[in-house]
């Protein structure tokens, strides 16, 4: 469960304050799906990664499973993108000379020490291969998969550590249409599953598949959304 | 996470660009194979050295004429009448730490058998000549002590000189002349000594011997010998017997100049000072390649840091904590370094063992030289790794990821 309040940020650039955001409060229960849009400049980046700990917010306060999160350390906050958050980016972001299993080992290699074997870390990185249907593809390179391929892995490499959220920006900017609504029929997958995911886009169809959609603009909450998806 | 893991993300990183690993590994090869090469050529002059100068003779003290004047004050002074035989007996008496003392003179003559000549130094020298200076007679017999009383005319040759006077004749017995500066005498060959080689500058098998005191009455007509070499009691006792020669010495001339006395363990000690201070030096010279080596290695890591700016934001984002990032990149720099030193100290290996066959001598590749080596590389990987290392674990997470 995310809880958020009165969240700003705010940037200084040469002595000039650039607000990014201006108080921003939300609630985001476990299970939901969540898409937030908004047109560019409207804060959406800065937003998700300060709900995925890459960034701290300037002032308001941000509770992650009931945890105040906004003031921690970087190594605390390394520990939580580690353990509660999954990222999913719009360039994938895969090492590009390793394989797709050890791609999605990465994050339980970070998991601290002998917390995970390397036998389990390969059997729990091929389960989450399996659940975004890459089971075939265990031992290829990124540069030898499709787009849509890849974004599998990176989704699996999300997955791996069974994290309270998975936030993806823009999961499907980088691909076509078709390829790109197979990705949210996965994300439609996960969510009936249980998964908590956010999904920032700015294309339409892309939030039509999210149960609340929360639009932003210029730092503020616009539009708040709440529908019953099929 | 587990320090071999981030090993493992630093080979990966490795791999991914072999061709400019092994290029920025480079410099580090060449500055490693360098300092073993350097050291082994210095160790193995050393030891051939001083090999060589204990081959002149086990516990040796020299005593000749004193310096004066470069030169010309040399020679006119060797000439010149100073030490007798009875100098050296009243050393071997009074100075209890001395056990042999050999008379010597010598002098270049030229020596004939039938139509063959060679010029070279005949010594004239006592029997103990064999044991001070460790060097014996292979064929026939050495000069004894009635060749001294009766100032016999007989010869023993170096093997050089053996060979260029008889070739395939056996020398032994037979005579050969000697052309001393105003007469000339028909000496009888009696022995020939073992090949020994050379020292320094000199060649043990290029001289021949004679009996000191025919050396004296019969060709040089002088009642003067040229130095004495002295074998000391014992190595320890080279000290101490220096010093009682010296007292008794002074004792006769009552000026210090006139004399000189020296020592193998001297001569020694000096040599090896020298080739130390050169090792410093050349040590010091691939000290600075290695140097290069490692801002070469710097500048590798910093453009691979750039480059993957957007991997170290991935990985932020998964969870990587900054000193992970920084082990990660260290041990990049390190395994660099490490992989580098190791082919290097084979390279100076292979090199060395090259030197030392060409140079007729043996090369020594010594563990300190290979662990100074190691030692040097690990510190370069660390020094010049930690700066570039330091920058990509201080990338801020957002902004490595927008990185285009």
């Amino acid at each position: 469960m995310i809880q958020a309040v009165n969240i700003k940020k705010i940037y200084k650039v040469e002595k000039v304050e650039i607000a990014a955001l201006n108080g921003i409060s939300l609630e985001i229960e476990e299970g939901e799906f969540v898409s937030i849009t908004g047109p560019s400049g409207s804060g959406k980046s800065t937003l998700t990664h300060i709900i995925g700990c890459l960034d701290r917010p300037t002032a308001g306060r941000l509770l992650l499973d009931h945890e105040e999160v906004g003031k921690l350390k970087d190594n605390a906050l390394a520990e939580i993108r580690n353990s509660k958050i999954g990222f999913v980016f719009q360039q994938f972001n895969l090492l590009a000379r390793s394989t797709a299993l050890r791609n999605v080992e990465l994050p339980l290699v970070y998991a601290g020490v002998s917390r995970v074997s390397r036998r389990e870390r390969a059997e729990r990185a091929r389960v989450a291969l399996e659940k975004v249907e890459m089971a075939h593809r265990l031992y290829h390179r990124p540069n030898e998969l499709s787009g849509g391929e890849r974004q599998r892995i990176a989704i699996a490499r999300a997955l791996v550590t069974n994290p309270s959220l998975v936030l993806a920006d823009e999961p499907t900017g980088n691909l076509d249409s078709k390829t790109g609504e197979g990705i949210l029929e996965l994300f439609q997958k996960l969510h009936q599953e249980g998964h908590t995911l956010i999904v920032v886009t700015h294309e339409k169809y892309v939030s039509a598949y999210a149960q609340r959609i929360i639009h932003l603009k210029d730092g503020l909450i616009e539009q708040d959304e709440r529908r019953n998806t099929t | 996470m587990k320090l071999t893991e981030t090993f493992r993300s630093a080979l990966d990183g490795l791999n991914a660009n072999r061709r400019r690993s092994f290029l920025s590994m480079l410099g580090i090869i060449i500055g490693i194979a360098a300092v073993i090469i350097i050291i082994s050529i210095t160790q193995g002059s050393q030891r051939s050295i001083s090999e060589r100068i204990q081959a002149l003779g086990t516990n040796l003290i020299n005593v000749g004429p004193g310096r004066g004047g470069g030169f010309a004050g040399m020679r006119a002074r060797a000439l010149g009448n100073l030490f007798t035989l009875e100098d050296g007996e009243k050393i071997l008496k009074k100075a209890s730490a001395v056990k042999r003392v050999v008379p010597v003179i010598n002098t270049r003559l030229l020596l004939q058998y039938q139509d063959r000549n060679v010029e070279i130094t005949v010594n004239g020298v006592s029997p103990e000549y064999q044991e001070v200076l460790n060097f014996w007679v292979e064929e026939g017999r050495f000069i004894d002590s009635r060749d001294l009383r009766s100032y016999r005319t007989v010869i023993v040759l170096g093997e050089g000189v053996a060979n260029d006077l008889f070739e395939d004749v056996d020398p032994l017995g037979q005579s050969i002349l000697v052309n001393g500066p105003s007469s000339r005498y028909k000496f009888r060959v009696i022995g020939v000594m073992q090949p020994k080689g050379r020292a320094m500058f000199f060649d043990f098998d290029d001289q021949a011997f004679i009996p000191i005191t025919t050396a004296q009455k019969r060709l040089l007509h002088t009642r003067y010998v040229e130095s004495f070499s002295i074998q000391a009691e014992s190595r320890e006792a080279s000290d101490e017997a220096i010093e009682q020669i010296d007292a008794i010495l002074y004792q006769k001339f009552q000026d210090d100049t006139k004399y000189r006395i020296f020592s193998q363990e001297e001569l020694l000690s000096t040599m090896s000072s020298v080739m130390q201070t050169f090792t410093i030096m050349l040590v010091g010279i691939a000290g600075i390649s290695l140097l290069v080596g490692g801002i070469g290695i710097m500048n590798t890591m910093l453009v691979s840091v750039t480059e993957r700016t957007r991997e170290i934001g991935t990985r932020m984002a998964v969870g990587a904590k900054r000193s992970d990032i920084l082990l990660q990149f260290l041990w990049e720099s390190m395994v660099l370094c490490l992989v580098g030193g190791v082919i290097g100290i084979v390279a100076g290996w292979i090199g060395s063992t090259i030197i030392a066959s060409l140079a007729g001598w043996a090369t020594v590749v010594s563990f300190p030289a290979v662990a100074l080596a190691l030692g040097f590389a690990t510190v370069v990987g660390l020094f010049f790794g930690i700066y570039p290392a330091n920058k990509a674990s201080k990338l801020d997470p957002v902004e490595a990821l927008r990185y285009e």
